[in-house]
């Protein structure tokens, strides 16, 4: 496996095409994902881990009928290639008949081409490890000590099926995140980036040491309905989860999403829009699904009132929609989820949020997010890195990390202020909110 | 296999590595998923390649390549001395490795029939009938999988190591939902998440017998639409089977990684509130938790013969009359804190990934009373089984696990169901407040096939031997309204 053949566009289609012509299916669909990452980790000033990895999978799907089998193997070579379209094909040949099985999608409009950025794989063992030496030395500064990862990964991206659908993509993704830590307290920060040039290792290294700094000596809070402001980290946690189990086409069917049956309601503040926007430069940009999909811009919530679902070619058929090109990989039992969700900003500056409460909280991120009641959308994780107590419009300084147990619907519905400035997650940009009485349940010792 | 490792370790040390391994890894992995009536998935995976690890410069490098050609090892190894030269930039103190012999040894995968025996026809028509026996019991969704996974592995160090290793992995599982104005209502059996997983073959699905299970549990799930919401309060709880294995998973398990103590995922995971001057003398649990970490547990999710360092599996104690005593640890772990030997416990994702402290088979020992006497002796309390979410601070303390279903114990005897069952604590406190545990009567282990830790991420499969434990005075029915 050569690396041409793992980035190179034209080889990676004649690939696809190959494996189709091999298939005996009626219907054969071809995902073909290689990777070139590199990642670098750090702990205690020091690097502890340094590794690469090239890999190349392809997916196969063979459909007889309705019956429907899926085969992988990153075995790229003519066998093996021959023998992954041959598996695909037993096991559709054994399955049962999948009344509700789409089909695979008609060739229609070809996505919009989306090319990663060179100085991303150019970002090497030497360029991380120089990022974080300028983490680290900006710690050793402060007396604090340094935490984290800076990754850089290119990912090529090709979807070929036996109706004409031809899809090619390339995302490249750059991640530095650290966690800056003292005595007793610790400081986070962490950026986001197609182009690993734009990322400023001193800057968030600033951002996590003042932190760390200003989180010192926490004092223990009673757990309570707290004024709060979520700053982005939260946020985009937050709307992972709405989004995963809410907007899921799979279980909005199903009667598992908690705005089932209230599309067209209002089910959160009127002050709340939230869109999918696979395009948009804010993002990770994604131009097509793991069915070659065109991927749509969803409007998930506009001014408060839940507007659509995303959908992938199995829940479309399901519930007499279109595809939104959302689908997961092949079977994909969890259903279609949005992943680059935006959350429109509001005009406050954080300073101006933070004089806006008389005592309340600011948390940075969270932690160990999971949902408890995912029919009521009710969300518990921890707070970390970061949580400060304010008091007559200014912070006074940390407390000790909280337990929050709230429903994600009601929080929404609870939006005093939102912030200007948004900040990229993996899968989903937000600006900061302030959160009226957010309920947390419980605290820890640190 | 021994061919290509060798080839790696040999470029390795040419390109100036003062250590290095190599893993080659070849795994096949065999899903069948019906829902409602259909084959939903089926699936057949197979990822082979090599993982180069070396220590040049006193820091390590790590490259992981899909191409066996011996020019592609032979880069992948150099490229792993240049990551490791590039980390050494940053390195105070060079890598120090515990001693460990050098094994020679090839073990091939023990079961009793294996699952490719059994055509994929009859995996999907015993699916099948339970989709069915579930679906009369009224439920929306029903779901049933079988899976299947064959690896084959070889490991070579440069110190002489030279390891062959075959497991075979089969599960099973079933799950019923409810959906009713109160929201949905699931039953997994014999566990949620993916169901029981061990490392044995087809025979595990003859035991667990998922037919017989899947009209009960189906109608569990329909009764849960009625059953009553679970109350709030402080009460005793007696956590069973799935449920505990994964309380200890979160709480005990995840706490004693070695690397996770001194700091290395500080900045995703989080790090341990074991941290080592507590070793040997802090108390975790009351004088009844009793807990070992065993890799040599016949059909253990976490049994091998050897870690990915090529230690060979050990079973040790981390808790014993409720003191902590011990970690799972690496060769370059231990020596950190002055042991003598790691006990095995490095374990990798495949051939992509460096391993990495973690879990084997985290197992609380068997205690004397019989699970009904447990119940028998609880004047107020509810039994919990099955977890439906899980939460956790980064430092392993504060807790808060959602369950499947609760029974409500009044007067030492089962008075009735509860919906969403949920409970909350503080890790010492709550094993502090353990004052039972099952005896050997229903003891078994645990598979849990997805414990995420690390980055690039990493899945583990690992086990907890449990049966099951009493907690006084717990906080349960956590609410978002209270």
């Amino acid at each position: 496996m050569s690396d041409a053949l793992v980035m190179d566009r034209d080889r990676t289609l004649e690939t696809c095409e190959r494996l189709l012509a091999a298939s005996t299916a009626e219907q054969t669909e071809v995902n073909l994902l290689a990777s070139r990452a590199g990642l670098t980790r750090f702990a205690n000033n020091e690097i502890h881990q340094s590794v690469a990895e090239t890999d190349a999978e392809v997916l196969v799907r063979a459909a007889i009928g309705n019956r429907v089998g899926v085969a992988g193997t990153n075995d790229l070579s003519p066998d093996g290639l021959r023998e992954v379209t041959e598996r695909a094909c037993r096991l559709a040949a054994v399955a049962t008949p999948d009344e509700h099985f789409p089909g695979l999608p008609e060739a229609g409009d070809e996505p919009q081409s989306v090319e990663g950025c060179a100085s991303t794989p150019a970002f090497g063992p030497a360029a991380r490890a120089e990022a974080v030496r300028e983490c680290i030395a900006v710690a050793r500064e402060r007396g604090q000590s340094a935490a984290g990862a800076c990754s850089a990964d290119l990912v090529a991206h090709a979807v070929a099926n036996s109706h004409g659908v031809r899809a090619w993509q390339e995302n490249t993704v750059a991640n530095l995140r650290m966690v800056f830590a003292a005595e007793d307290s610790s400081g986070y920060a962490e950026a986001f980036a197609e182009d690993a040039s734009t990322l400023n290792p001193r800057a968030l290294a600033e951002s996590a040491a003042e932190k760390c700094a200003r989180s010192a000596a926490p004092r223990s809070i009673e757990p309570g309905r707290w004024d709060v402001i979520l700053e982005p980290p939260a946020v985009t946690d937050a709307l992972f989860h709405l989004g995963a189990i809410a907007f899921n086409g799979l279980s909005c069917i199903e009667g598992r999403s908690p705005i089932c049956g209230r599309f067209g309601e209002q089910i959160c503040g009127p002050n709340i829009t939230l869109v999918d926007a696979p395009l948009d430069p804010r993002t990770i940009r994604r131009a097509f699904d793991f069915e070659g999909v065109p991927r749509q811009r969803v409007e998930l919530i506009r001014d408060g009132i839940a507007q659509a679902m995303v959908h992938d070619s199995r829940t479309a058929k399901l519930s007499g929609a279109q595809s939104t090109g959302h689908s997961a990989p092949p079977p994909s039992s969890w259903g279609p989820v949005p992943v680059n969700l935006i959350l429109s900003p509001g005009d406050a500056a954080v300073e101006q949020m933070i004089a806006g409460i008389a005592r309340g909280l600011l948390v940075t991120r969270f932690h160990y997010t999971n949902m408890l009641d995912p029919s009521a959308a009710v969300l518990t994780g921890m707070t970390r890195d970061g949580t400060f107590l304010i008091e007559d419009g200014e912070i006074v300084g940390g407390v000790r990390n909280l337990r929050f147990t709230e429903s994600l619907l009601e929080a929404l519905s609870r939006v005093g202020m939102i912030g200007r400035d948004g900040w990229l997650d993996g899968y989903a940009w937000a600006p900061p909110l302030l959160i009226r009485d957010f309920r947390f349940s419980g605290a820890t010792e640190f | 296999m021994e061919e290509l490792t060798r080839l790696a370790v040999e470029a390795a040390t040419s390109a100036g590595a003062s250590y290095a391994d190599a893993r080659v890894v070849d795994r096949r992995s065999e899903r069948v998923r019906v829902k409602n009536g259909a084959v939903e998935a089926l699936t057949d995976g197979r990822s082979r390649g090599l993982g180069v690890r070396v220590i040049a410069d006193g820091a390590w490098g790590f490259a992981g390549t899909a191409d066996p050609s011996p020019a592609a090892i032979r880069a992948a190894a150099r490229q792993a001395v240049d990551l490791a030269r590039a980390a050494a930039t940053t390195v105070a103190e060079p890598v120090r490795l515990t001693e460990v012999e050098p094994a020679v040894d090839s073990l091939s995968a023990s079961v009793q029939t294996d699952p490719d025996e059994i055509p994929l026809e009859d995996r999907i028509a015993l699916l099948m009938e339970c989709d069915r026996l579930m679906r009369a019991e009224g439920v929306q969704i029903a779901v049933g999988a079988i899976s299947a996974l064959h690896q084959a592995q070889h490991f070579a160090s440069s110190e002489g190591a030279s390891i062959y290793q075959a497991r075979v992995e089969t599960g099973g599982m079933l799950e019923a939902t409810c959906i009713a104005g109160c929201g949905a209502c699931r039953r997994s059996y014999p566990s949620s998440h993916g169901g029981q997983v061990m490392s044995c073959g087809w025979e595990l699905i003859e035991e667990i017998d998922l037919p017989a299970h899947a009209a009960p549990l189906a109608a569990e799930a329909r009764m849960l639409t009625e059953a009553p919401e679970c109350p709030s309060g402080t009460m005793d709880l007696i956590l069973a089977g799935g449920q505990l294995a994964l309380q200890l998973h979160e709480s005990c398990g995840h706490p004693i990684e070695l690397d996770r103590v001194l700091g290395t995922e500080a900045s995703y995971a989080g790090t341990s509130f074991l941290t080592p001057e507590k070793l040997g003398s802090f108390r975790y649990g009351s004088d009844r938790v009793n807990i070992t970490a065993d890799a040599t547990l016949p059909g253990g999710l976490g049994s091998f013969a050897y870690d990915d360092e090529g230690v060979p599996a050990q079973r040790s104690w981390i808790v014993r009359a409720g003191v902590f005593t011990g970690y799972l640890t690496s060769r370059e772990t231990a020596a950190r804190i002055g042991l003598d030997g790691s006990n095995g416990s490095m374990r990798a994702d495949g051939w992509a990934r460096l391993p990495l402290v973690r879990m084997t088979n985290v197992n609380l020992e068997p205690g004397e009373q019989s699970r009904e006497e447990i119940i028998a002796s609880t004047e107020r309390g509810i039994l919990m089984e099955d977890n439906l979410s899980w939460s956790i601070d980064d430092r392993r303390l504060n807790f808060q696990f959602g369950c499947e279903i609760g029974w409500l114990i009044e007067g030492g005897e089962i008075s009735g169901m509860v919906r969403r069952p949920s409970y909350t604590g503080i890790t010492p406190e709550f094993w502090g407040s353990c004052d039972a545990v099952a005896d050997g009567a229903t003891w078994r282990v645990w598979g849990v096939p997805n414990c995420g830790k690390g980055e690039p991420g990493q899945t583990a499969r690992v086990g907890h031997g449990v049966s099951a434990a009493r907690f006084r005075n717990v906080r349960v029915g956590v609410t978002s309204d209270e």
